[in-house]
């Protein structure tokens, strides 16, 4: 499929509820409020063969949180972007549409303190068992003691 | 002294931790594992967002000794992407002929430690004799063995001369002969392939589900390949094919790294008799405006993703590294279910881990009280020994 037909197919489906911004070849970016996130990237799977998951980055962005969740179908790399409040940091699990996210999830919580509801697996990952509780490394308040 | 210190990468057990996987047990067979790894121990994510993005660049290549070229490269083809760039195609050969060397070398690396993970020592003396011949390839463009340092913004730093070309030509053709070997190992030595056929089972469904990567997902009939599926640095004008198996197992894994070494051979060779004229690099603003990029490059183990964030500055707002060790960990949980103890080592190896194996340990527990923790050493030990006793047929 090309990026045309892609967006075309998007849009078609979702109208103004996916926001399609296409970067460069192969590179697409599609926004959605969190409430859609997983009907869409169901949708993606189910109807447009977007089976693989790469990552998913989280953004520090203020106000809220910026989660990306970077899917391709082999060819393009579709990154499926929501946001969520700061204050209210909840995103739905998606390992019920794509297992194999479960370890980037459990990085975001570690991370960033988002909390994904339904994670089946909610243990700390990457942050060491005797790192303190409510403290996020990757958000902008954290700062790293001058030692560079 | 067991193991292999393989140079530390992204995904690593922090070093002391004691516990790194949990194998639960019913006498001799895994019912079921856990692993528990570190990756930002080194917090590097963070620290790209207090360095330039030059900086980022050192720093991107000590994500990993083996696979560096694997880290500076999407690094810096997403700063060159977010200011417009246009790379010069001779620096971009140049990139390819670094990272398809690193593969070479790296899958060599991998050979060996299969090879001693199944206590087929000779092979890991071959393969990393062989590996030598690589380095010193590597050594003849960048003047180093590991973190070459090629990779600047805007292009390569270092330009290759007609007599290094030639050189190169001639070891390559060393390195191809000597894999040829280890290709009639992998096919045809019955001890070799009883060791490792059937074992480490990962259905094609299973590796599309859990998104696995690489040679991972190529053994078990997944034709992805990023170098052929989203081409970055001229692949797309290069000759190769993409090498798959439908065996599931870890002969597949050996024999799908084993003919992609012959791919490797084929792309070097392509690359010195096909390099562009012309210059090595274009200049680079320090400040890049802002915008989000992302590249995916094919690295030994699979599917390497950087996600850049730029924000007008001369630092990157954000950069979002996922290593493809990373991607394999939830298919290799599923590989190791229902296996046999003695068949962990070269499971775990399968995957060809980015992380220092020696000082792993391991905790063997069941039902009926037993909770033993063993180093990697006694796990390989006990292993020889059990499948001495237990010889498939």
């Amino acid at each position: 499929m090309t990026e045309t037909e892609l967006q075309a197919r998007i849009t078609e489906r979702w109208g103004a509820k996916a926001a399609f911004t296409l970067a460069r070849p192969r590179r697409v970016f599609v926004s959605v409020a969190v409430g859609e996130l997983k009907p869409v990237m169901r949708w993606l799977k189910s109807d447009l063969g977007f089976y693989h998951i790469s990552t998913i980055t989280g953004l520090d962005s203020g106000e809220n949180f910026e989660v990306l969740y970077h899917l391709h179908d082999g060819t393009i790399e579709l990154t499926l972007r929501t946001a969520v409040p700061r204050a209210n940091p909840h995103i739905p699990t998606v390992t019920d549409i794509i297992p194999g996210a479960i370890l980037y999830e459990r990085e975001l919580q570690d991370m960033f303190g988002l909390v994904v509801d339904d994670i089946p697996d909610p243990r700390r990952y990457v942050l060491p068992e005797d790192w303190p509780q409510g403290v996020y490394p990757l958000r902008k308040d954290y700062k790293v003691n001058a030692g560079n | 002294m067991p193991g292999i210190r393989i140079p530390i990468g992204p995904q690593h057990p922090a070093l002391k931790e004691p516990e790194s996987f949990t194998f639960e047990l019913d006498g001799e067979q895994v019912i079921n594992a856990e692993v528990r790894m570190g990756y930002a121990h080194r917090g590097i994510e963070k620290g790209f967002e207090d360095r330039t993005f030059i900086q980022g660049i050192y720093l991107a290549e000590r994500i990993c000794g083996i696979c560096s070229t694997s880290h500076t490269t999407p690094f810096v083809l997403n700063a060159e992407e977010l200011l417009k760039l246009e790379v010069p195609r001779r620096a971009q050969y140049i990139r390819a002929l670094t990272g398809e060397l690193e593969r070479v070398h790296s899958h060599l690396l991998w050979l060996g430690v299969a090879g001693h993970e199944v206590g087929f020592d000779s092979l890991f003396m071959y393969t990393w004799r062989d590996r030598e011949h690589v380095q010193d390839m590597l050594e003849v463009i960048s003047g180093n063995r590991v973190h070459y340092g090629i990779n600047t913004i805007g292009g390569v730093r270092r330009d290759i001369s007609t007599e290094q070309i030639g050189r190169l030509k001639e070891m390559n053709k060393l390195a191809l002969a000597r894999t040829e070997y280890y290709i009639r190992l992998c096919t045809a030595e019955p001890t070799f392939i009883s060791r490792i056929k059937d074992v480490g089972r990962l259905s094609k469904q299973d590796a599309l589900d859990l998104c696995a990567v690489g040679p991972m997902a190529r053994a078990s009939g997944v034709k992805r390949d990023v170098r052929k599926d989203d081409p970055y640095c001229c692949y797309d004008e290069m000759p190769f094919d993409v090498i798959t198996a439908d065996t599931c197992d870890i002969l597949g894994r050996a024999v799908v790294r084993v003919f992609e070494l012959i791919q490797c051979y084929k792309l070097i060779d392509f690359i010195l008799a096909n390099l562009p004229e012309g210059d090595i690099k274009i200049r680079a603003p320090r400040r890049i405006p802002p915008g989000e990029a992302i590249n995916r490059y094919e690295a030994p183990r699979g599917e390497n993703i950087h996600f850049m964030k730029s924000n007008g500055t001369d630092k990157p707002d954000r950069v979002k590294v996922r290593a493809p060790t990373y991607a394999n960990i939830p298919a290799t949980l599923v590989t190791l279910k229902n296996c046999f103890v003695a068949d962990i080592p070269i499971i775990v190896a399968a995957i060809d881990p980015c992380f220092c194996c020696a000082d792993r340990m391991i905790r063997l527990s069941d039902r009926k009280g037993r909770d033993d923790r063993w180093s990697w050493g006694q796990l390989q030990h006990y292993s020889r020994e059990w499948l001495a006793r237990n010889r498939r047929a």
